[in-house]
């Protein structure tokens, strides 16, 4: 049984200029114990997925489409009380830039004790401080560290008290958003073991969203490649990486700099960013493709399945 | 087209403190060496890299060189010229020469200004030309960052456009007095991994058509090996090692620079 | 700019304090504007000279007088719409000049090192502890009876102070941004960053304080003339109050008593509310919906 399952999501912002259909169709599944990245530029989506399953999405948001099923419930029939207590104790979150999550007038070990108490009420203070002393053991902070307030820690390690307030209740899944943007190359290989570290240690899931393909290749079993709202690759990871069907997937992985090897120069670049709130009928990656056809501006692409771990939205992957 | 026997940039045991100010509960101001007897040259026509970690000294030498800040030793030579102290006219002769790229495309452009006001910026306070000529010398400059056709942009303004486009009209600013030599500190750090690569590219024809010198400062080695022909890698204020792109990757011979290199997220696939 | 100036306005057309106040406004703008034709209409409309040959007291309101008349006989309303004009030009022009002078001080204060900033800021600091009202009123007793002008004038100069304190700790944060760091490494002189540069940015908030800096000239004039050291030869509402007291019909003439003191609450609150719903517009965060991601 897959711990998630995530079943044709459509979720859109209610805009000055109109509806903006930020995700459009989005399906995936992630078992107990396994990572998934999802990569893909800004605007594409795939921040909206993380906040809709915390039940995260702003005021102007709705959820058109889909369903989102976490432990056999779906997630986005529930009421405000129920989800309540699945955040955070059973789904957990690291935001963006979320080192300027921590309150600066209070001391770290406070933060993440509010967040264990805030969550369990009938637990005792000793209870409290061990689990807090173990969380900063797992995630790598020194004890004597502890009652520091966020100023006097590094990038690094603000990050990882925010991993470790995330590791509080326990959670099964943790839906980590760009957390390592804003940290140097050291800090981003030190945080991505940390958290390669404790996924093998708790079992516990991830979902990896980046912008950045090779911070994901590190970390995850499976990926998904989005572009204007749409799901456009998705596999395991060897087979994405070693094949990569969909062109914009073959773009990403081209302009990836590594120190091994040389990079293929990428096509030219079209400024314009997508129209999501009137998107074209045919594929969206038209206008950037090398490999379109007529034919791809005018039908809706359908998934073509490469093998059973691995799919592509793309007429000319056949 | 490089000429290795010239020296356009020299820094010569430059360093640089920042003293924090002293509060009520903890006595004596504490001192923070940013750089501490930085000494290399740039030769004319390369693209230079700098490369260290946040809190490296890195982005404090391009404000030194592009004279936002004053070192506290040392000298800084330009074209074998000591600027290390100059003001005013001199200043102001200085800044036509040297431009600078800043990290956050995000904030660099001031939101009031048109994409025309703020490309030709540079022009109107050296007051080079005149509105026509502006016109044609802001469309040479949009164009050369693949910003067409130039006359779209003129009077858009940075809140409609993407961080892409906006770091692009960054550099089109930077270049529009065709300066000698440009700073360029982290350009992509705040843009998607997959522009990045386009920003580089823009970069690099730059330098090959205007045959101007770039510092690239970042803290992916990655990065700087694709583009630069140098690399210096900076840790804690001091410069630890110095030498072409490739050598630096393929022998490194400091412990900092081999920690980097195996830092760097690896391509298994 | 163009584009901006609609985008705020449909922002600001959501806001339903925003269009009560600008509603209001606008009326009374309509009844300054009718006061230039009054006088035109009959000469015994005119607010300060406009006695009505049959009537020498005060009278209820009628068809020939729709506010009924003063003490000598003068048209109420009249001098009402005469007030509103009188209520706009004190309240912007004081306004106006005290912005004027707190953002080109609070700016430079802001930008400049930490000699002229303190400079600046402590003279700003001995004016805002000095009383307004009372200050004027000695003055006006030392000198005489103050000309409108004067008046204006005095409320500019005791008010700026406010406004710089709020200008200079935005022009505090601006300075440090990096598209001023860009002009610096351009080449932009001091003079050029502060106008060309600073000064759009902080603009939005100059108007914003603007509103609510009308809202207090206002009061402060009619608190003036109300106490009987207004400019005598100007019909506003604060001197018909004064009328209204002077003259002891405070109890007997509630159609005198009421319009003025009604007209300034309501003008003050509709600048106020313009300023509110501005405030929306000028700050994003303050807005109902959140664009992308």
């Amino acid at each position: 049984m897959a711990l998630l399952t995530v079943k044709n999501l459509s979720v859109g912002y209610l805009t000055r200029k109109g509806f903006l259909k930020s995700v459009q169709g989005v399906s995936f599944t992630l078992d107990q114990g396994k990572s998934l990245g999802i990569v893909g530029e800004s605007g594409c989506g795939k921040t909206t997925i993380g906040m809709a399953l915390m039940g995260l999405l702003p005021d102007n948001a709705a959820v058109t489409d889909g369903e989102i099923l976490f432990e056999d419930q779906d997630l986005l029939k529930m009421s405000r009380k129920e989800i309540r207590q699945v955040r955070w104790k059973k789904i957990a979150m690291i935001f963006q830039a979320a080192m300027n999550a921590l309150n600066p007038v209070h001391r770290v070990s406070e933060q993440i004790s509010e967040a264990i108490l805030a969550h369990h009420t009938d637990i005792s203070e000793e209870a409290v401080m061990k689990q807090v002393e173990s969380l900063f053991d797992l995630v790598g902070i020194p004890l004597d560290r502890m009652r520091d307030y966020p100023h006097q820690y590094s990038g690094g390690m603000k990050q990882r008290a925010i991993i470790a307030m995330a590791l509080a209740c326990h959670p099964s899944l943790i839906i980590a958003d760009e957390p390592t943007t804003a940290l140097d190359v050291i800090v981003q290989d030190q945080i991505l073991s940390a958290i390669k570290d404790f996924q093998n240690k708790l079992n516990i899931s991830v979902i990896f969203i980046s912008h950045d393909i090779a911070v994901v290749a590190d970390v995850c079993d499976n990926i998904g490649i989005m572009f204007a709202g749409q799901l456009v690759e998705y596999g395991r990871i060897e087979d994405v990486f070693n094949a990569p069907m969909h062109p914009y997937t073959i773009s990403l992985l081209a302009s990836y700099l590594t120190l091994d090897k040389d990079v293929v120069q990428p096509d030219s670049y079209l400024c314009k960013p997508p129209d999501l709130i009137n998107p074209t009928p045919g594929c969206r990656f038209c206008e950037r493709c090398t490999v379109a056809e007529a034919a791809c501006s005018l039908m809706t692409p359908e998934w073509v399945e490469i093998s059973p771990t691995h799919k592509a939205l793309c007429y000319q992957c056949k | 087209m490089k000429e290795p026997n010239k020296i356009i940039l020299q820094l010569e045991h430059i360093s640089k403190r920042y003293r924090t100010r002293a509060s009520l509960f903890k006595g004596d101001p504490k001192e923070v060496i940013a750089l501490n007897d930085v000494s290399f040259k740039i030769f004319k026509g390369e693209i230079f890299g700098l490369v260290g970690e946040s809190g490296s000294g890195k982005t404090t030498t391009g404000r030194l060189i592009v004279k936002l800040e004053e070192p506290d030793d040392g000298k800084l030579l330009l074209d074998g010229n000591d600027i290390t102290k100059i003001k005013k006219k001199a200043l102001k002769n200085f800044r036509r020469k040297v431009q600078m790229i800043f990290q956050d495309p995000y904030q660099s452009l001031n939101p009031y200004l048109s994409v025309y006001d703020s490309v030709s910026e540079p022009l109107v306070v050296h007051n080079v030309g005149n509105s026509e000529t502006r016109k044609d010398m802001v469309r040479e400059s949009l164009n050369s960052v693949g910003l067409t056709p130039p006359d779209d942009f003129f009077y858009r303004y940075p809140h409609q456009m993407s961080g892409g486009q906006r770091q692009r009209i960054a550099i089109a600013r930077a270049m529009v007095l065709k300066p000698e030599f440009v700073v360029a500190d982290e350009p992509t750090s705040m843009l998607d991994a997959s522009i990045a690569i386009h920003i580089f590219n823009i970069l690099s024809d730059l330098q090959k058509k205007l045959n101007v010198t770039f510092l690239f400062i970042t803290h992916s080695l990655a990065a700087a090996r694709y583009l630069c022909d140098r690399i210096a890698v900076i840790y804690k204020g001091e410069l630890v090692e110095i030498g072409s792109a490739e050598n630096i990757i393929q022998n490194p011979s400091h412990p900092y620079t081999r920690a980097l290199i195996d830092a760097h997220p690896r391509f298994r696939y | 700019m163009v584009e901006r100036f609609l985008e705020g306005w449909s922002v600001y057309k959501e806001n339903l304090i925003g269009k009560i106040g600008l509603t209001l406004l606008v009326i009374f703008a309509l009844m300054a504007l009718c006061s230039f034709f009054t006088p035109m209409i009959d000469p015994m409309y005119h607010p300060m000279t406009g006695v009505d040959p049959q009537i020498s007291h005060s009278t209820s309101p009628s068809w020939r007088h729709w506010l009924g008349t003063d003490f000598i006989g003068r048209d109420i309303f009249c001098q009402l719409l005469a007030g509103a004009r009188i209520a706009f030009m004190v309240g912007i022009s004081a306004a106006f000049m005290s912005i004027f002078l707190g953002t080109a001080i609070g700016m430079i204060a802001g930008y400049s090192r930490k000699f002229v900033d303190t400079l600046l800021m402590r003279l700003a600091d001995m004016i805002m502890v000095m009383p307004t009202l009372l200050v004027v009123l000695i003055l006006s007793s030392l000198f005489g009876q103050l000309n409108i002008w004067t008046i204006v004038l005095l409320i500019a100069l005791f008010r700026w102070p406010g406004v710089s304190r709020v200008i200079r700790a935005q022009t505090l944060s601006l300075k440090e941004r990096p598209f001023i760091e860009a002009a610096k490494v351009a080449g932009a002189s001091h003079f050029r960053i502060i106008f060309r540069h600073i000064m759009p940015n902080v603009l939005p908030l100059s108007l914003l304080y603007m509103t609510f800096r009308v809202t207090s000239a206002i009061i402060i004039e009619a608190a003036l003339a109300f106490l009987g050291f207004g400019d005598p030869s100007t019909v506003s509402w604060g001197m018909m109050l004064q009328w209204v007291w002077k003259t002891g019909h405070m109890f007997q003439a509630p159609y005198w008593l009421l319009p003025p003191g009604i007209c300034i609450s309501l003008l003050t609150l509709s600048f106020y509310m313009l300023g509110r719903a501005m405030e929306e517009v000028l700050d994003p965060r303050l807005r109902k919906e959140v664009v992308q991601e």
